[in-house]
């Protein structure tokens, strides 16, 4: 069940909000109903996927349990284990099998593996918790709220990827507490900008993209077309990302939880450190805390801080999808780092414009890696963006989402300053104004199936 | 103080949507309302795919053309003539087999049933590999073919079915608007007098070179017609009263050219059809119409003339004539 479709926004949502309400003052009551909700949200894509969140919030609980009634820390360690296990059989067993065969020259069959939709955010979240409760750094909590901070079905698929510390608070909190309303009124915000963002924007973009890169699988393109889907790629993945959280942390507020924020004007950024701080801000400090700084970050000189930042980059890569296009596209990103913080500790800074300029350049050829299915249409894109292809023209027209999205993208206010900063206020032309856009947002995603969203593949 | 947000917020949202669903329902462009206020008899001119379930459904007629654009020219008014009954002209142009079949399918379903069904066939029924389900650049709403009426009611809250609705509001209270047929009878081909033989023969050139090509990419060793058995699916469902008439369409056939449909695939086609009690009859032979390029504008669309002469042959061959001058073959 997609957040911007019809059977989501007219039939799912009012009655877990309206079930959520009713029971807002007994607190199992309410966690009951929103696990509840979670599952059947979970199920709605594939019922099939639903034993596996269930048995892996059950690991973990019994890991913790075991941990709680033994103080053995092995318990904890075990159920990371598991849950990395698990990770890993769903969704690298036919990675590492294909490229075992391509290294051995073997013809070796691939299984076909079910992914389940969203497996990489659930486990992280497991995964952290046991690693906090190892460092003491959480509580035991039992069964309901372990399956419940993990599955909530407003961040479950695609994140933001939250941590126990900042949402087992929030859940004992009544929704009921002061300031009901106005939460409520900036849940609408976040969730009606993010819904047109994504069915206005995102997706006529992700058209454009789509027949430009299958264009360039077939054959080198023009420099006009290479850019035109590069650019619509790169503006689509942001505006797809950026909606789906912001739908999330309206859907959080509603239930009177605040979730992280995700994005800060990411094509807004002048280095690369800067972008990756503006960038997916919850995998960011996810795998800094985790992964970079567990490896020794930058305080072990220059040589400690290149190969933490190379791993660190390269495993980012690789949660994102199980090819060596994305392995080598988190690796560009760590070199890039790295080039990045040597710049800036031994030479005068650029000027800002230059700085943008190059750190976008960068950005776009790596989504370029990250979209195209395989190293040779990457290759085919590249090379036309270089000039080197066939010729110069633009084949497809440009939409007007393209300039629309690009001042959204880089010179517009973001949702977080609209809804958050002051613009939005308690007046009544405000919420004619969202009412009117979500009714057109829902009339559009009525006449087909909505398109998913990018992230949900990861 | 945020209600002052939050109700004008809620009632835009509900009237947003209520407004625009209650239109669509009294408006009813698909047929599918339980409380249309305007004649079904307007049809509005749009894709076919999106109008063809609502004359089936209207109850006005008991005999149908089901097909592509190649039987898209053949007015109903013709087939009255010939073999009696109320004729509507379903076809949909572009349409793949399984979509055919799924208007037949409901045609066949129709209470009461039908009197009479026509289906018209063009060659992409022997095609070699299985064709795609759905046409790749038009959407087909497999819902309108469904008989659910609350899974209809799912598909009505949407732009189209709102412009749709609109378009129709404004042909029914203003007559000079542009409107369908009731029949669902559009020729969509240029006007004949447009006609010139210079124009067509580079087109029915490159059209046969392009499908001989495509038939050249397959396999001619075995007689395997996937998409054949579709139509045995179809038929199983047929009422036995209906009478049924199978028509393989007069295509542009030169000399030179590779048979594109042949006789083994004919013959599978013409087996099904009277398995199920119905005739076929073989108008893509070479014949005086068939290999004579002033007759097409394109390899599958004939012109008018054919169009017009075509009832009366269908006729013969239902009755058991066959054709004196080779236009047609009843495939008993």
């Amino acid at each position: 069940m997609l957040f911007h479709s019809q059977v989501f926004i007219l039939g799912f949502l009012p009655l877990v909000l309206a079930a959520y309400y009713l029971a807002a003052r007994h607190a199992q009551a309410r966690e009951w109903v929103l696990l509840l909700a979670s599952l059947v949200f979970y199920a709605w894509w594939d019922v099939r996927f639903l034993p596996l969140l269930l048995g892996q919030c059950t690991l973990t609980w019994l890991a913790s349990e075991c941990h709680r009634r033994t103080g053995y820390r092995g318990w904890l360690w075990a159920g990371v284990i598991l849950n990395m296990l698990s990770l890993a059989f769903f969704k690298y067993t036919a990675f590492l099998i294909s490229t075992v065969a391509a290294l051995a020259g073997l013809e070796l069959a691939t299984p076909h593996i079910l992914l389940p939709i969203g497996i990489s955010f659930f486990t992280f979240q497991l995964a952290c918790y046991l690693v906090d409760l190892a460092r003491g750094d959480a509580h035991h909590h039992p069964w309901r709220r372990i399956s419940l901070f993990v599955s909530l079905f407003p961040h479950l698929v695609a994140g933001p990827i939250v941590r126990h510390s900042e949402i087992m608070p929030q859940l004992d909190a009544s929704p009921l507490r002061d300031g009901v309303a106005e939460r409520f009124a900036k849940g609408v915000a976040f969730f009606v900008v993010g819904c047109a963002k994504k069915v206005f924007l995102a997706d006529p973009l992700g058209s454009s993209a789509d027949q430009m890169f299958a264009a360039a699988q077939a054959g080198v393109p023009s420099l006009g077309d290479a850019w035109h889907g590069a650019l619509a790629f790169s503006l689509q993945l942001f505006l797809d990302f950026s909606a789906y959280t912001e739908m999330a942390i309206g859907l959080g507020l509603m239930l009177g939880v605040r979730f992280p924020d995700n994005f800060n004007a990411p094509y807004r950024a002048t280095d690369l450190r800067d972008f990756w701080r503006r960038w997916h801000m919850t995998l960011s400090r996810l795998i800094r805390d985790y992964l970079y700084i567990p490896l020794g970050g930058s305080r072990q000189g220059w040589g400690g801080y290149v190969t933490a930042t190379l791993i660190t980059m390269g495993l980012c890569g690789l949660w994102h999808g199980a090819g060596w296009t994305f392995v080598a596209w988190g690796l560009m990103h760590g070199v890039g780092l790295i080039v990045c913080r040597a710049w800036q500790s031994s030479m005068p800074p650029m000027p800002s414009g230059l700085a943008w300029i190059v750190t976008m350049l960068f950005v776009i050829v790596g989504w370029v890696l990250f979209r195209a299915p395989d190293f040779t249409t990457a290759a085919q894109m590249l090379t036309a963006m270089v000039g080197l292809g066939d010729g110069f023209a633009l084949t497809q027209a440009i939409k007007p989402e393209l300039a629309i999205a690009t001042a959204v993208a880089v010179l517009g206010p973001t949702t977080k300053a609209a809804v958050e900063g002051g613009w939005l206020q308690p007046a009544a032309y405000q919420g004619i104004a969202l009412g009117a856009i979500l009714a057109a947002t829902v009339l559009a995603v009525g006449q087909g199936h909505p398109q998913t969203f990018i992230y949900f593949q990861f | 103080m945020w209600q002052k947000f939050l109700w004008p917020f809620a009632l835009t949202l509900a009237a947003g949507l209520a407004i625009p669903f209650f239109l669509v329902l009294l408006a009813d462009p698909y047929g599918v309302s339980p409380i249309r206020a305007i004649s079904s008899e307007i049809v509005v001119p749009t894709q076919r795919r999106f109008i063809v379930a609502d004359i089936i459904r209207s109850r006005r007629y008991d005999s149908f053309i089901v097909g592509t654009s190649t039987v898209n020219s053949i007015n109903p008014g013709w087939l009255e003539a010939e073999f009696g009954g109320k004729f509507a002209n379903v076809a949909v142009h572009g349409s793949t087999p399984y979509e055919q079949m799924r208007v037949l399918d409901l045609v066949l379903r129709q209470k009461p049933m039908p009197r009479m069904v026509i289906l018209g066939l063009d060659d992409v029924w022997c095609s070699r590999v299985e064709p795609a389900r759905y046409h790749p650049q038009a959407q087909f709403p497999d819902w309108l073919f469904e008989d659910w009426n609350l899974g209809h009611f799912s598909h009505l809250l949407n732009w189209r079915a709102l412009e749709l609705a609109r378009r129709k509001l404004e042909i029914s209270w203003s007559s000079s608007k542009k409107r369908l047929a009731p029949n669902g009878f559009n020729d969509d081909l240029p006007p004949d007098a447009t006609w010139s033989l210079e124009k067509a023969v580079p087109r029915l050139t490159a059209d046969v070179q392009r499908a001989m090509a495509s038939v050249a990419m397959t396999s001619t060793a075995t007689a395997h017609f996937p998409t054949v058995s579709l139509l045995d699916k179809s038929l199983g469902k047929r009422p036995t009263a209906t009478r049924l008439l199978v028509v393989l369409m007069p295509t542009y056939l030169p000399q030179d050219a590779v048979v594109i449909a042949p006789d083994a695939c004919k013959a599978m086609i013409a087996d099904i059809v009277r398995e199920h009690g119905g005739t076929t009859l073989d108008f893509m032979r070479p014949s005086a119409w068939t290999t004579d390029a002033s007759n097409f504008w394109d390899r599958l669309h004939f012109r008018q003339a054919i169009a017009e002469m075509l009832p009366s042959r269908m006729r013969a061959g239902l009755e058991h004539r066959q054709s004196q001058d080779g236009l047609y073959q009843r495939l008993d």
